[in-house]
């Protein structure tokens, strides 16, 4: 089972990459591509850096081991070269590149990995992924060129969880916060708060020949229309965020280049089970019933989104088949459903969102229309972001709520700390150790088919107590000036851009 | 007189302590955690405990208030919580734009407002004065941000005459500099421009009915020396207090039309700086805009006994 457009999609994209077999086009140098950025980054620290602009401003300056491919379903060689897992799971042994050299000139080899992995794991530092590594049990470098991985437990997503691990030089005397040094095909030039951040071309890079671009300037414009007519007007070549309702007019300029992809961002909505009516299974379902995904795709997002049932988009590996098309528009099913539960009257309650995500907000209302329908009272609570984080994520303090989810490439990140017991991320706070016991199963299994099983029984499970029901997917749409070439797009919001070039 | 500056000027310091804690206050009771914010949502709450001591969150409030004034005493602003970037150097980078936009706008904006208003006042009731009333009200009712985009769409997308967004530094040239700032300080000028406008043409309005207009024309002055030298000067008094209200106003105002245009100003990074908890950023912003704030006014009371002698400042009252 797979979606329609994601068929077509492929299809596009086996089209243009024939076509581009028959105009292939050698790179062009020089040129310096000026992208906008959602808004101001947090850090430029990779280890500390939270927030997905700064993301994409340090994922061109610094590398790690491994990175995903661009449909992030599986794990490529970056600084390492290659490498072996041991029978049992526990010894992942990588070779590194040889010959690479980070921008201050100082060679690469597998005391950078542990001095990086040491600052990201050091208890006083504030890491933003230390608990990626929770499994690793000690690090070790046998040689300047191998580093070996011990790790407590098997852990199948290991791999993927190794892209946070980002390699910066073994030298206390760099200051990191500000000055950023890495291997990455840019080297880091200046922050100047508020107005821009550049990097350069280096020219030393690994990959040969690679990057194309002089430079890289980022300028923070949270505005959408401030943003569009810089890209229509040649101040910007590239952005990201793209307003929905703008794609169908970026689409039809022919001097840009618009592009989409339907990746890991989904909409969900969730409830506190430890809240009646909520703590009543046959209640959440109901909820399930209650939204009209369809309608919500057309009417929010002009067509650039598709219904969701559970986290793991419908093309990925682990996704079970089986839970597809379970929740449909059925307000008949959930009334039903509500008077089993012993609400046959419906009842009130609230849901709680975020102006900081104003299509969530919409959402809210078309489910609170809905649910009128049957008896079923919505109060919409608008919260400020940080005070929503507080009153859902940190004190569980909600009836309902609605919110963006985006990221993940391997199913455990996908369900586990979302759906544990004990992790920050279960917003909705189910818990049964049977699921527990499945997640910590599923992340242990080294075969690829076991730990699908395993996945196949979680998301069963969560279709039927249901502690949060998907909406829909959403695709991710960024835009270029038509001269700028060779961006690929993943389904996250990465922004890579050492193969893209300009046509001038 | 001299004195007198000199006794404002020490009033400064219970007017900031006062803001200050004000300010501190108010982002100790807002919900929120600055170390969420730092480490991200996922945080373990054993992380986020961490980090709280670490920036000694968890010492009770007046002693982190406390701390804060000492290192404040010795010119320490502290450093941002997110970029890691010394408050001091954030604001040196930043606090420039946003004087630069807000003078432009104030100056743009009486340039613009005084004649308008003389001239709406003089010719009362006629078409001009309909017109330009009219236009003082569009100014004084519209939302900023939405005039803002209008400028962009018109000036930037369709005529393509000035830039969208971003200010250009006076290295790269006089011309491209002017041209980044025009439509920002439009955009933040209009609701100075409508009150304004709107304050001088009343003031007007009201001197020129008093006795000593009719005796001066009946002097057999000329028209406009009524005008500029006698009338002008009383009703101008006036004005120059809602001028000096307007700066608060502009650096007010400033937060948003930043934001829109990406200039990087104070006011946008107050903002970020707000939606992030990043404490010693907001304390450092809201401390220099009460400055401003204070020290303009100072100016505004001064430049009084310069346009009308007749009011001199009591040195026993300050």
């Amino acid at each position: 089972m797979r979606l329609v457009g994601q068929n077509t999609r492929v299809f596009i994209v086996l089209i243009v990459v024939a076509l581009g077999f028959v105009f292939a086009q050698e790179p062009k140098y020089g040129g310096t591509l000026t992208v906008a950025l959602h808004g101001e980054i947090d850090t430029i620290d990779p280890h500390q850096s939270v927030t997905i602009v700064g993301n994409q401003v340090y994922q061109n300056i610094v590398e790690s081991l491994v990175t995903p491919n661009a449909n992030l379903d599986a794990m490529e060689p970056e600084l390492a070269t290659d490498w072996t897992i041991s029978e049992d799971g526990l010894t992942y042994t990588f070779n590194l590149r040889q010959g690479v050299t980070f921008h201050n000139g100082q060679p690469f080899t597998s005391a950078d990995v542990i001095y990086s992995y040491n600052r990201i794991m050091n208890p006083d530092f504030p890491a933003a992924d230390a608990s990626s590594f929770t499994m690793v049990e000690a690090i070790e470098a046998p040689d300047e060129n191998t580093v070996v991985f011990k790790l407590a437990y098997p852990f199948g997503a290991f791999l993927s969880k190794l892209e946070q691990l980002w390699i910066i030089p073994n030298d206390e005397s760099i200051d990191v916060e500000q000055n950023l040094v890495g291997t990455g095909p840019f080297a880091f030039k200046e922050w100047i708060s508020g107005d821009h951040i550049t990097l350069e071309r280096f020219a030393n890079y690994w990959d040969n020949g690679k990057p194309y671009l002089d430079a890289v300037v980022y300028r923070p414009i949270p505005e959408d229309a401030t943003k569009l007519v810089e890209l229509q007007t040649g101040g910007l070549n590239f952005i990201s965020n793209v307003p929905y309702k703008d794609v169908a007019k970026l689409e039809q300029d022919t001097n840009l280049t618009v592009y989409r992809t339907l990746g890991v961002v989904r909409d969900h909505f969730g409830f506190n089970v430890n809240k009646p009516p909520f703590d009543n299974a046959l209640v959440r379902q109901a909820m399930g019933y209650l939204i009209d995904r369809e309608a919500i795709a057309e009417a929010i997002f002009e067509g650039h989104a598709q219904p969701a049932q559970i986290a793991i988009p419908e093309s990925h590996w682990a996704f079970n088949p089986a839970i597809a098309n379970t929740y449909t528009y059925d307000p008949a099913k959930a009334k039903e459903l509500l008077t089993e539960a012993g609400y046959p009257d419906g009842f009130s309650a609230t849901i709680k969102v975020s102006p900081t995500y104003p299509l969530e907000i919409k959402m809210a209302e078309l489910i609170a229309e809905a649910g009128r329908e049957i008896g079923v009272n919505f109060e919409i609570i608008q919260l400020e972001w940080s005070t929503w984080i507080d009153e859902v994520v940190s004190k569980g303090d909600f009836d309902t709520e609605i919110v963006l989810i985006s990221g993940g490439m391997d199913p455990d990140d996908f369900f586990y700390q979302w759906h544990h017991s004990g992790e920050v991320f279960n917003l909705w706070r189910y818990s049964t150790p049977e699921l527990d016991k499945m997640l910590e199963d599923a992340r242990k299994a080294s075969s690829q088919e076991e730990r699908k099983a395993l996945y196949y029984q979680i998301q069963d499970t969560l279709i039927k107590e249901a502690p949060m029901v998907h909406i829909v997917y959403n695709e991710s749409i960024m835009a270029s000036a038509s001269n700028v070439k060779g961006f690929v797009m993943t389904g996250r919001e990465d922004m890579t851009f050492k193969d893209v070039w300009i046509d001038q | 007189m001299t004195t007198y500056i000199i006794k404002r000027l020490f009033l400064l310091v219970p007017v900031l302590l006062g803001v200050s804690l004000t300010t501190f206050l108010l982002l100790r009771l807002t919900p929120g955690d600055p170390a969420t914010s730092i480490l991200g949502v996922q945080a373990t709450p054993v992380e986020v405990a961490r980090i709280r001591k670490a920036l000694g969150l968890d010492k009770p409030w007046y002693v982190q208030y406390g701390i804060w004034l000492g290192n404040i005493f010795q010119g320490d602003l502290g450093v941002s919580y997110q970029s890691k970037k010394p408050v001091a150097e954030l604001v040196r980078q930043r606090f420039p734009a946003t004087l630069e936009l807000t003078v432009a706008a104030l100056l743009f904006s009486t340039l613009l407002a005084i004649p308008i208003g003389i001239l709406t006042a003089i010719k009362r009731n006629t078409a001009a004065d309909h017109a330009f009333t009219s236009f003082g009200l569009f100014g004084i009712s519209m939302p900023d941000f939405w005039f803002a985009i209008l400028l962009i769409l018109v000036f930037s997308l369709y005529l393509g005459w000035f830039p969208a967004s971003g200010r250009s530094p006076w290295a790269a040239g006089i011309g491209k500099y002017f041209k980044h700032l025009v439509l920002p300080a439009l955009a933040l000028g209009l609701f100075n421009i409508g009150a304004l406008m709107r304050f001088t043409r009343s003031s007007m309005l009201e001197v020129i009915g008093q006795d000593y207009i009719r005796t001066a024309r009946a002097k057999g002055l000329s028209e406009n020396r009524v005008v500029l030298h006698h009338a002008l000067r009383n009703a101008l008094i006036p004005t120059i207090t809602v001028l000096g209200l307007q700066i608060g106003y502009a650096l007010g105002g400033s937060v948003i039309i930043e934001q829109v245009f990406a200039w990087p100003g104070i006011g946008w990074l107050a903002l970020t700086a707000i939606n992030q908890r990043d404490y010693p950023v907001v304390m450092a912003v809201v401390l220099i805009n009460a400055l401003v704030f204070v020290l303009s006014n100072l100016i505004v009371d001064v430049l009084y006994t310069w346009v009308n002698p007749r009011i001199r400042i009591s040195e026993e009252a300050a």
